[in-house]
Parts: C-alpha cells; structure tokens; sequence
C-alpha cells in the first residue's frame, strides 16, 4: 500500500520533471497515487508539512502531467525495466540498463536485446532499416555462420505515439562500444582497437559482397564482446543503403568525411563504410600517442574502393604494426560496464 | 608556430638587407636546407596555432612550383609580394589572424628537394623561410609536377586551431604551369617523405585527403613556359576537371599575392566582380580573369534543427 506520508518534501523534489516513474511506480498506480499525494500536500495543510508544500504540491502537479503524456505516448519506464505500451494495445516491457541517443531517436539497450526508438519523422529511413536488415543474405552456411552474429536479427517492431520501436536481438556478452570506451578512459590500447578494426573490415567484406553500404559505423552503433575480440554493427541501418543507389540521408559525422565524388554525385561507395571504420578507429583512439606509424598512416588515408583490398592492405599495417598475432587479452565484462550507478 | 604579427617595419628591414639589389641566385638557398626537409620535421608534424596575438589564427599555404623557370614566382613574392599578401589580408580581413606557410614543389621522379616545406608564421619570419627555399630549376619535362604533394603533406603532417578549434578550414594554393600528376606513388613518397603507404594514391584521393582541412586551389601560372610553348588548354582541362572553378587562372605572376587575397575573398562570400573592382588597373583586369569563375565556397551539408540527420 502506497503511503504519501513517507515521502519527504526534499525527497519529491529532488525528482527529476521528465521521470515520473520514480513517483507514481506502475502506469496503473498513477491515479490512486496522484490522489493521495495531493490530498497529503493540499496548500491547505501547510503549516502541518513545513514551509516547502507549495512547491512540493506544484511538482508532484508537474510530475502527474508528464506521467498522463508519457503514458498518452506509450512510454513507461521503471528502474532495469522498460515498458512499451504500442498502439495496438499491446504491451512489451524488456530490461533496460542504459538509453542513449541514437541521432534519429533513443537508444534502449537491455541485457539481450537493443530497443531504438526512432521518430516516425523518418520513416522512410526506418523502413529502409527494416527492409535491407530483414533481407540479409549468405552464400553459404558457413558465411551465415560466420556473419549472423556480427549483424543484426529483428525481434520485432511496432508502433508507440509518434515512435517507430525496432527491436534487436544482442548477445548478453557484447557491450555498446562506446559504454566501453567510456568505461577505459576514452582511449584505448591500440591492440585493442587493432581487433575492433579487423572485426569490422570483416563485416565491410561482407557488405561489400551483399552490395550494401552502411553510413553511420560509430561508437553507438557497434557493439563488442570483450572477451572474444568480436564486433556487431547493430544499429545504424536506418543509413544503411544499397551501393550505388542515390544516397538520401546521411548522419552530419560521416558528411564530414565523404570523399568528394560520392557527395557530389550521392552515390553510395564502399569507401563510405571504409571512411567510417577509419574515424571510428581515430574516435577510439582518442590522444594516443603511442600508435605505429603504419597503423596512423593508414588510419588518415582515404580508402580503396574495394573492403577486400583494404582488408588485404589491413594485414599488411597489423605485421608492420604489431608483429606476429597474438591474443590481447581484454577483461571487461558486460556486468563490469554497466553495473548499478556506472 | 605563428605567434607575431608582420609589420612593415620589419618587411623594409628584411628587404633592405636580403633582397635590394641582389640577384635571384644571391637571395635564395643552393640546397635542401635541413629546416625545410619535409623527411626532418620535429614529430612528422607543422602546426598552426592560436597565441595571444594570434587568437583566431587561420593556416594559409603556398605551395610554389621551384622547377624550371617557376623561381620566379618566389623571387617576385620574396621582392614585394609577401608584403601585398599580409597587408592585404590584414586590410580586407577574409580571414582573421594568418598565419602563412611556404613549400617548395618540385617534381618527385626526377628532383633532389620535391617537397620543401617551412613553418606556419604569422610575422616577417616567413621570410626568412621563404628565401631559405632551394630553387632546383629542375622538373621532369614529364607534362606535370608534383603539385599533389603538398596535398598529402597538409592532410596528413599538419595541425591547424583553425580547423581544430573553429571547424573553419585553411587555405591551401599550389602555384605551377603544368598539368596536375595521375598519382602518387608508393614510391615517391617514401622518397619524399619517408612515408609507408599501401598503394598509389589518385590526385582525387590526395584532394579528398586534402580537403578535410583546406579550402583547396590551384594557380595556373600562365606565363609559365610550359603554358606558352602550347600547354596551356591541356593544363585548363585537367586542372578543371581535378578541382572545377578552384583552378585560377594568372596572367601576371607579379600578381600572385593579389589573386591568392581575391580568391579566399570571394570564397569567403565576397562577389568576384565586387573584389576585382577593388583593385586597381591591371591589378583589376589579372584578378578579374582569375576568379571571373569562382564562387563562394559551397554551404555545407548540415543537418536541420538538433538533429544529426543531414538530407542529401
């Protein structure tokens, strides 16, 4: 049972406008909470509640009415948990350890899966995403089994307010790469960032034989198992296009870095998933000092044209880089980045 | 580097004692002076950046063809115009603070010293780089020079606040008379630079390099003796197909100083008839034909509002 008295004046305010969750609990508490609350910090009892029951009285206001919008929009979330109430009446509540902005929208990644939340302002974009992410092929079982878990699987989709929710399935093990470049100091040993690249010129191979290109290879959009040295590309597919087809929107990071041709035609090229591969490369190796020669040269370099050349010429920087190949051993799990209050 | 301002003061005590009088051979250096060896630079790298007096610093690069007959250029600039170049960014301000970078190019298959490269400097100690530059007199009778040189420099062994700080690119002028090379070879520029790369680049890839940080142009000198021996409509042709309205055509070297001022004028907005107009007489009619064609420099694609989409 609900008991308003419990909550100090200090402690209601100390509530953030935008999440009223921590107040009203479960979508179904909200009203008989709403009630007691009001009733407990009426302006009428104030000298019983101390000198704060306006304002106390004025945000618990605030706090119903953001908590009517949310609910109006779909949109609950409690602490570890998110519910999605979607326009056809159903309910999808998933885990929920970290939300991040993920350009066209938000960001929800839970402990198996990753929810995007993405405007329906774009929907062409949304629909692309869902198109080409659902209609990824393989030349054989063994590229399937090799490619399927570096790429994206559809667990659903559906519609809340004015969202497009896409619903992705994540290994438990693999980590947002940026959750893991924050958690090292956003700056990484190179040998580490050495295994992200090679993982992720690996799935450039891929695209390139699947003719796609991918237009956002970032920090938010990736995701890495630390331990096995392997690399996903998740989300970001609502840039995602055909090569060659016109391009139609692009986010502002990667137009920085087009080469010159691509923009003036917008033409979609591999060298647009290779350019990003090299900045995300720069991206995590923030202020190093201490990177080859070989590796920086090659990092400021425009691409080739082909991924399996640049693969190619990517084994070559690694020799002359790091010598023989050898395992470095990364100990950072997913329970280490995101545990409580990280 | 770039922390000072030019004066003329100091402009009149350099040319009273390095250049009045003197011949070309006199004032300029007889071989790759170890300051200005692209393969010796501290850290592999030249920086531009902000200082006190300099605050809003801007890198601007010249980059002079030194092969052939092309020494006249440099012999013009370090005469008078390196004093028409400062005072007249100083005047019209296109730019705040500049801070100015002299190469030397030359031609990588056959030249001692391709690539000469000085400091950026904001005041009269560019100058002293500037005549510290080895005027080879070489090139390869090959149809180009190694104009794409400076390209990689700049792209890959320059730090510049301009770009860094402000998101507001350099300039970056190569100046010559003959036809911009297919490539760069892996072999030329580990020649030059010492530089271990995967495979030749293309003057378009060496652009795009380039570009990132520059407002990139080419000056086609015109009195160039490859352009007058019957060079010049193949020098138009591929120079404009490489870099469009950014290859400036000059009909006066004496002018170079004006043109390059003109140009970053009107690419920072300015109209070219309005910037032509400014000048007077022949200054009017040489700036005129060299930037007739050029344009502001195009707004880039953003993206609307807060968000980070940009529609293409």
């Amino acid at each position: 049972m609900f008991d308003a008295a419990a909550l100090a004046a200090d402690e209601i305010l100390s509530i953030p406008e935008d999440q009223p969750e921590r107040l009203f609990g479960s979508p179904e508490e909200v009203a008989s909470r709403y009630r007691a609350l009001a009733m407990w910090w009426h302006p009428d009892h104030a000298s019983l509640r101390g000198t704060k029951t306006a304002e106390v009285f004025q945000r618990i206001a605030k706090l119903h009415s953001k908590a009517r919008e949310k609910l109006a929009d779909g949109f609950w979330r409690t602490p570890g948990w998110i519910e999605f109430h979607a326009s056809n009446g159903t309910l999808h509540r998933m885990s929920n350890v970290r939300e991040f902005d993920c350009g066209i929208g938000e960001g929800y990644l839970g402990l198996d899966l990753v929810a995007y939340a993405l405007k329906r302002e774009f929907a062409d974009l949304i629909g692309s995403a869902l198109r080409l992410t659902a209609n990824l092929s393989y030349q054989s079982e063994e590229m399937r089994g090799m490619m399927s878990l570096r790429l994206p699987h559809q667990r659903e989709n559906f519609e809340i307010g004015d969202r497009t929710v896409l619903v992705v399935d994540k290994p438990v093990a693999m980590v947002r790469l940026r959750d893991l470049h924050e958690y090292l100091g956003k700056q990484m040993d190179t040998r580490h960032v050495a295994w992200i690249l090679s993982e992720l010129l690996n799935i450039a191979c891929y695209l390139d034989w699947a003719g796609l290109v991918h237009g956002d290879i970032s920090l938010d959009n990736i995701f890495v198992d630390p331990r096995k040295h392997t690399a996903s590309v998740l989300g970001g597919w609502w840039y995602a296009m055909p090569a060659e087809s016109r391009l139609t929107a692009l986010p502002s990071r990667t137009v920085a870095v087009m080469p010159r041709d691509a923009l003036e035609n917008k033409r979609a090229t591999p060298r647009i998933t290779l350019n990003g591969i090299r900045l995300l490369g720069q991206e995590l190796l923030g202020a190093s000092t201490a990177v080859p020669n070989a590796f920086s040269t090659w990092l400021r370099l425009p691409p080739p044209d082909s991924a399996l050349e640049d693969y190619s010429d990517w084994q070559t920087i690694l020799a002359d880089s790091f010598g023989p190949r050898r395992f470095a051993e990364l100990s950072v799990s997913t329970s280490d980045i995101y545990k409580e209050g990280r | 580097m770039g922390a000072g301002r030019f004066t003329p003061r100091d402009w009149d005590k350099f040319t009273a004692t390095r250049t009045a009088g003197r011949s070309t051979s006199s004032i300029f250096g007889h071989t790759l002076k170890a300051t200005l060896d692209p393969k010796q630079i501290k850290n592999g790298l030249r920086e531009s950046r902000d200082s006190s007096i300099n605050p809003a610093s801007t890198a601007i690069i010249v980059g002079l063809d030194v092969t052939g007959s092309m020494g006249m250029i440099a012999d013009a600039i370090a005469r008078d115009g390196l004093k028409t170049l400062f005072a007249e960014i100083y005047d019209r301000k296109p730019v705040s603070d500049p801070h100015v970078m002299f190469m030397g190019i030359g031609d990588a298959l056959c030249d001692a010293a391709p690539l000469q490269v000085s400091q950026f400097e904001g005041d009269i100690r560019i100058a002293d780089q500037l005549v510290d530059l080895w005027l080879e007199g070489g090139g390869g009778g090959n149809a180009s020079e190694s104009y794409t040189l400076p390209w990689y420099f700049a792209g890959m062994h320059t730090a510049i606040d301009c770009f860094q700080k402000r998101g507001k690119k350099g300039y970056l002028f190569t100046i010559g008379d003959e036809e911009p090379p297919e490539v760069l070879t892996r072999a030329e520029l580990e020649k030059v630079l010492d530089a271990r790369v995967q495979r030749d680049l293309s003057s378009t890839e060496l652009l795009d390099l380039a570009s990132r940080q520059y407002e990139v142009f080419h000056v086609i000198v015109e009195q160039g003796n490859h352009c007058r021996m019957g060079g010049l409509p193949s020098v138009l042709k591929k120079w404009t197909a490489l870099l469009g309205q950014r290859a400036l055509r000059l009909n006066d070297y004496t002018k170079l100083p004006e043109v390059i001022v003109s140009a970053i004028q009107v690419n920072e907005g300015a109209s070219p008839e309005a910037v032509a107009d400014t000048w007077s007489g022949d200054t009017a009619l040489v700036v005129r034909h060299a930037v007739a064609g050029l344009a502001p420099k195009e707004k880039p694609f953003t993206a609307e509002g807060n968000s980070t989409v940009v529609r293409l």
